[in-house]
């Protein structure tokens, strides 16, 4: 064994948890013969007995005031607080329970019933015109509509479409002229189709058809009454 | 006999949990001179001790639910308590600590002197403590972390696996602590070293 090695074991390959015996009597060997060593150990092993007469005389000295009395209120102390604040937490958790409760209660009545959502279809069919009526007639009343149109059109902008969910948007439901009543389009069923822009004026769609717009293909979705005939469409988009 | 006296420290930890106050009490009584020397051994001062110890039971009143069995023993459980409240007592003190002992020198090291007390001198026994005194003072003089090295292993005789647990850092770190804590204390004592220097320098004061 070298100086280096055994500096690097020389505090501990006194302790039975750490050396084995063989590094001891390695370790003993070096020390018989290097001077140098030995000084280092002994100086060593003195300050060890000297360390365990100094904890002896720790020992047998008083271990300080006796604070059991003091301890022991403090203790009844924590205890009685503790079981103060387990009741107030199981009050605590009773009354968050309850709100949890109340506003899940509140949240499905509001998802079951709603704050009185409009019916699309209800609220959008608005038959057309019938085609008899005059030119002049016409004009007369949306000479009378046009000034209260515009200060409604002011006070709140219109929207043109509606989004339904994150991607999709549709156009109100616009009557088509096999309707005979707003009742009657409320008594059909809704059909997602899909059309090229030259048909809709065969399902009574009033439209103007150039080349580009009869060859397109739009996505509708039609209110088919129980004969099997469009009452209203609306457009998706 | 009583019951509880044969409880181990873990199971009295788990009846005060539930309220027992005569665990507690006996939990103290147990482990309370552990405690106190250890904080003695760290610190300078009596009172500081008692204070820091009586804050050690308070907190075990307060956190033993904290307490983990797989984590370690109940006392290990308590010196990291003490030493926590140790740290925190010298953050608020800041203490500096002074030596101001006195050394009979005749050339040989006060660490001899210690070990090979004169039976013959009457004042011999008084000597010795002196220099046990001395020996008390270059500990405290040392470093924090190699103070709780030599205090834990050498002065509370405890092993390194839990000395480590206690200092909340691996074995090997422990170890070299420790090593390095005894060769300032060595340093410290030998002739000329600061321990006996400063008590020489007092006498050429007086």
């Amino acid at each position: 064994m070298e100086c280096r090695e055994c500096d690097s074991i020389i505090h501990d390959f006194m302790r039975a948890d750490v050396a084995n015996e063989e590094l001891r009597t390695k370790a003993f060997d070096h020390i018989t013969r290097c001077a140098r060593c030995k000084t280092r150990f002994s100086n060593i092993r003195s300050l060890e007995r000297a360390l365990r007469i100094l904890a002896d005389t720790m020992d047998s000295e008083p271990s300080g005031a006796q604070l059991e009395p003091v301890l022991r209120t403090i203790f009844q102390q924590e205890k009685g607080l503790k079981r103060r604040s387990r009741s107030f937490a199981g009050w605590a958790a009773i009354g968050i329970a309850a709100s949890l409760l109340l506003s899940i209660g509140f949240v499905s009545r509001y998802r079951v019933f709603g704050p009185e959502r409009k019916s699309t279809v209800a609220a959008t069919p608005q038959p057309l015109q019938p085609a008899t009526a005059s030119k002049a007639e016409m004009a007369e009343s949306a000479a009378k509509l046009a000034p209260e149109t515009r200060k409604r059109r002011k006070a709140k902008p219109r929207v043109p479409a509606q989004r339904m969910d994150g991607e999709e948007l549709v156009t109100a439901f616009y009557a088509l002229p096999y309707a005979e009543s707003s009742e009657h389009i409320m008594s059909g069923e809704i059909v997602r189709v899909k059309l090229r822009g030259s048909a809709l004026p065969g399902i009574g769609f009033p439209m103007a058809l150039n080349g580009d717009r009869a060859a397109e293909q739009f996505t509708a979705d039609l209110i088919v009454g129980e004969n099997g005939l469009p009452l209203a469409i609306r457009f998706v988009r | 006999m009583n019951l509880r006296s044969q409880l181990s420290d873990e199971a009295l930890v788990d009846r005060m949990r539930e309220g027992d106050e005569e665990a507690f009490a006996l939990l103290y009584r147990r482990r309370q001179p552990d405690i106190y020397r250890f904080v003695l051994g760290m610190s300078n001062s009596r009172m500081a001790t008692e204070d820091v110890t009586q804050e050690v039971f308070i907190n075990l009143i307060r956190y033993a639910g904290r307490f983990d069995p797989t984590r370690g023993s109940v006392r290990s459980f308590l010196y990291g308590i003490a030493r926590n409240c140790l740290l925190q007592h010298f953050e608020r003190e800041r203490p500096y600590v002074t030596y101001d002992g006195e050394i009979p020198e005749n050339g040989s090291s006060a660490l001899e002197k210690i070990l090979q007390p004169d039976m013959n001198n009457p004042l011999a026994g008084l000597t010795t403590a002196e220099l046990l005194n001395d020996l008390r003072q270059a500990v405290l003089t040392l470093p924090l972390k190699y103070r709780e090295a030599v205090v834990l292993c050498d002065l509370q005789e405890m092993g390194y696996v839990e000395a480590a647990a206690v200092m909340r850092c691996p074995v090997g770190t422990v170890r070299s602590r420790l090593h390095r804590g005894r060769e300032l204390l060595l340093q410290k004592l030998k002739p000329g070293g600061s321990v006996n220097h400063r008590a020489a320098r007092k006498r050429a004061c007086c």
